[in-house]
């Protein structure tokens, strides 16, 4: 293979991963590294610092919308940042002493339980909740949000925020051990712990998932895993299609393609787990 | 509303991001070009890529070496001056986020964010000291190849062909142990293989919607085969004259799909077009261990289904269609399709764009049309004797009568070996249909069966057993019997017990 072809070839499956990514509202690290690792024999380690880098120009673009419109809470994202990026700190440092094959393992795993959690599919948007913790009221981190659906301006207030920055110092530490931006754990954590809105913690997580990977990014860098040429096809590549997949269908909601895609992640999953084992 | 930050808070923050993720993406492109423009060997040589994403290679790590790249690395410090730039694109929001709460005078929130932003820098300086006292880890040894198959061999080019060859519809595959019957001749650089398969026969079937006919269902494939690069370019054409042999139709109890003068058809089965399919295909090893093909055609089979059943090992000696043709397989003959697909090890992953609308009633023509339709395959093949796959396509208004699209999940499982082989296939199609069928090779003699439960406008359960015999090589005499259960409320249209009988004459060329 030529670096010519190479370039074309990766380009062209971070661009599929991205869009495919944007449907299934997975992110798309969560394919590419797979991609690049089981079809292309790239190093796991660059795969990941390639991830991590086009995870932060999805985000960053997606954060954008919705800091504009109005569903990100910043103030929730400023207070739980501090777990992110201490986590992926954390993580970031890990994945440096851990051997390659105990990336591919807890990628698989991780990639499984996000495949297993797709099967329950969009949850329902929860009552608004009013709490009584004091620290979320020190902190101000209550808000209010206009909900499309209902028409009417839903004002809520966050439970847990203790419990919630610990879970999000976890989902920073998988962030930066796998060059994903782990919406997949940093929404249910804000949906069920924080009992926040589920648009509301969807927005919030996106708006946080640039900042915890350019945590980990930066270990990532120094280490000399940001190879300019593997990266460049993949964040460019992942961006596009996400940004396509975002501009043509939305999410998908059918039962049947749903399933379908779960089946493929298992696969995909065990894929990399067999790898993992066999070293 | 306690959350009310001016609007102008989000306008900044949002240009920030959107202004970081457009400059930093615009200069990575041009360090791309830049690359290329320096180093014209990119282009062919198959050298420099290993340097190029090797774990151990020396690219800058730090700002000042990306800032003093050597002349001839100018293009890889651009790329990487652009990925800094997006890695501080969030940084740069923490920062702007500070500036903004200070105007607010929110102490606590410009402390916590200053939090944030410290340890952002602290990751930077932790990765700093970190790469001077430890560089990469050991480069991994040589990557695995899959387990199974000759696949822990490097792949060579005969790999590809065997992949192209087992391909027997559409890049559909029947297990890799399924007798494949065809001859070959070489012609200069091009390889030519050529299979058909004819059934002549009379079918009589019972009840008041029952009726007789004879008539010949066949098909022929002809192919051509060369290297090409590093891979293998085939083109392969197959025609039937069903358009002639069958006419508008023969009789199968409880058939649908598709249309004759303009109205649906009930109780019989349509012939399959003379162009079933013109398609060219190239595939070639992208890495060890993995082969990547691409498939066009204006008349061809998306990745969608299981093999149809005129190509389905285990359907050898059935010459009627399935009842669950339109719910699993009848994409087989589709207009423009476009297929990406990569075998991994026993993995094989593919996605079609296709035109969704069944043929029209002309059979002589080609229907292609717009790309309107997709579908995705994935496919396990643990060994050679077995082959699994599941699929799923998005088909837009493919019945011409019925103005509204479908999508159409199928799962299947085969298995051959060299005296039988067996399919279980699942299909949906707005409603479902499960289908199990199976051959047996005793020598010249071959019994085979298939059983059917198909949701219509009632469940239609349907069981065929058959035999053949061989008279001469490729050529033998066989027959068959079909009986239907169904509802008692179905029972006045079609009597009580409908049945159907088949004898024909069974001719292969190429075996």
């Amino acid at each position: 293979m030529t670096p010519l072809l190479f370039f074309v070839t990766v380009s062209l499956i971070s661009f599929g991963a991205g869009f495919l990514g944007s449907l299934l509202g997975l992110g798309g690290g969560m394919i590419v590294v797979p991609a690049l690792t089981l079809l292309l024999h790239i190093d796991i380690r660059l795969a990941i610092g390639a991830s991590i880098i086009s995870v932060i120009a999805t985000s960053s673009g997606a954060a954008a919308a919705y800091v504009r419109d109005h569903l990100a809470n910043i103030r929730v994202a400023m207070f739980l940042e501090i777990g992110t990026t201490s986590g992926a700190i954390t993580g970031a440092w890990i994945a440096g002493l851990l051997h390659p094959r105990w990336l591919f393992i807890l990628f698989g795993s991780i990639l499984g339980y996000s495949a297993l959690v797709m099967i329950r599919g969009r949850r329902r948007s929860r009552e608004a909740h009013h709490s009584d913790s004091r620290l979320a009221r020190h902190l101000r981190l209550g808000g209010s949000f206009f909900d499309d659906a209902r028409g009417e301006e839903v004002v809520y207030e966050p439970a847990r925020p203790v419990v919630g920055l610990f879970l999000m110092y976890i989902a920073g530490i998988v962030s930066g051990l796998l060059g994903i931006g782990s919406g997949a754990l940093k929404v249910p954590s804000m949906d069920l712990a924080m009992e926040l809105p589920i648009k509301v913690s969807t927005a919030t997580s996106n708006f946080m998932i640039g900042v915890t990977a350019a945590a980990s990014a930066g270990l990532y860098f120094a280490r000399g895993q940001i190879d300019p040429f593997v990266t460049a096809p993949v964040a460019l590549g992942v961006l596009a299609g996400a940004f396509a997949g975002s501009k043509t269908l939305g999410k998908i909601s059918s039962r049947a393609v749903r399933m379908t895609f779960v089946a493929v992640l298992l696969l995909v999953s065990i894929q990399m787990l067999v790898r993992g084992v066999r070293g | 509303m306690q959350q009310s930050e001016p609007r102008w808070v989000d306008v900044a923050l949002s240009r920030v991001l959107r202004g970081g993720v457009l400059l930093s993406t615009t200069i990575v492109a041009l360090g791309v070009l830049l690359t290329f423009v320096h180093h014209p060997s990119y282009v062919r040589s198959e050298v420099a890529l290993r340097q190029l994403t090797a774990p151990e290679q020396a690219f800058p790590r730090t700002v000042r070496g990306v800032l003093g790249g050597a002349e001839q690395a100018r293009g890889q410090a651009l790329i990487t001056l652009g990925l800094l730039l997006l890695i501080a694109t969030p940084v740069a929001r923490v920062a702007l986020s500070i500036g903004i709460f200070t105007i607010e005078r929110d102490r606590l929130y410009t402390s916590l964010t200053t939090l944030v932003l410290v340890l952002l820098l602290l990751s930077f300086v932790v990765g700093a000291a970190n790469a001077q006292e430890m560089p990469m880890p050991m480069p991994m040894p040589t990557p695995m190849p899959m387990p199974g198959m000759q696949m822990s061999m490097p792949m060579n080019h005969d790999a590809v062909a065997e992949l192209l060859m087992r391909q027997a519809s559409g890049t559909g595959m029947n297990p890799a142990a399924a007798p494949m019957q065809m001859s070959m001749t070489q012609y200069g650089n091009w390889m030519l293989m050529l299979h058909a398969q004819a059934f002549i026969s009379d079918v009589q079937q019972s009840g008041p919607r029952g009726a007789d006919k004879f008539f010949s269902t066949n098909w022929a494939m002809g192919m051509a085969d060369r290297k090409l690069g590093d891979g293998h370019l085939m083109l392969r054409s197959m025609l039937s004259l069903e358009p002639l042999t069958v006419g508008k139709k023969y009789p199968e109890l409880f058939q649908t799909g598709e249309t004759i003068d303009g109205r649906p058809i009930f109780d019989a089965q349509h012939p399959h077009d003379f162009f079933m399919e013109l398609a060219a295909e190239y595939a070639r090893p992208l890495t060890a261990g993995t082969i990547g093909y691409v498939y066009a055609a204006p008349v061809g089979d998306p990745a969608l289904g299981p093999v149809a059943y005129p190509h389905r090992a285990s359907a050898a000696e059935i010459p009627q269609a399935t009842l669950s043709h339109h719910f699993q397989d009848s994409t087989h003959i589709a207009g423009s399709v476009i297929t990406l697909g990569a075998q991994n090890g026993m993995f094989g992953y593919a996605f079609s764009g296709f035109h969704g609308r069944e043929p029209d009633e002309n059979r002589w023509d080609i229907d292609t049309g717009r790309i309107d339709s997709w579908s995705t395959r994935v496919t396990f093949d643990p060994s050679p004797h077995w082959t699994a796959q599941l699929s799923t396509g998005h088909l837009h208004h493919p019945e011409a009568l019925d103005p509204h699209d479908v999508q159409r999940t199928t799962a299947s499982v085969a298995y051959s070996n060299a005296f039988s082989s067996t399919s279980l296939i699942y299909g949906h199609s707005e409603k479902n249909s499960w289908t199990a069928e199976s051959v047996l090779h005793f020598g010249m003699n071959h019994l085979t069966g298939r059983g059917e439960v198909v949701d219509k406008d009632f469940r239609i359960k349907a069981l065929t057993l058959g035999y053949t015999r061989d008279v001469v090589h490729g050529a033998g005499i066989g027959t068959n019997v079909t009986v239907y259960s169904i509802p008692d409320s179905a029972k006045t249209s079609y009597g009580s017990s409908p049945r159907s009988v088949y004898v024909f004459v069974r001719l292969r060329a190429g075996a």
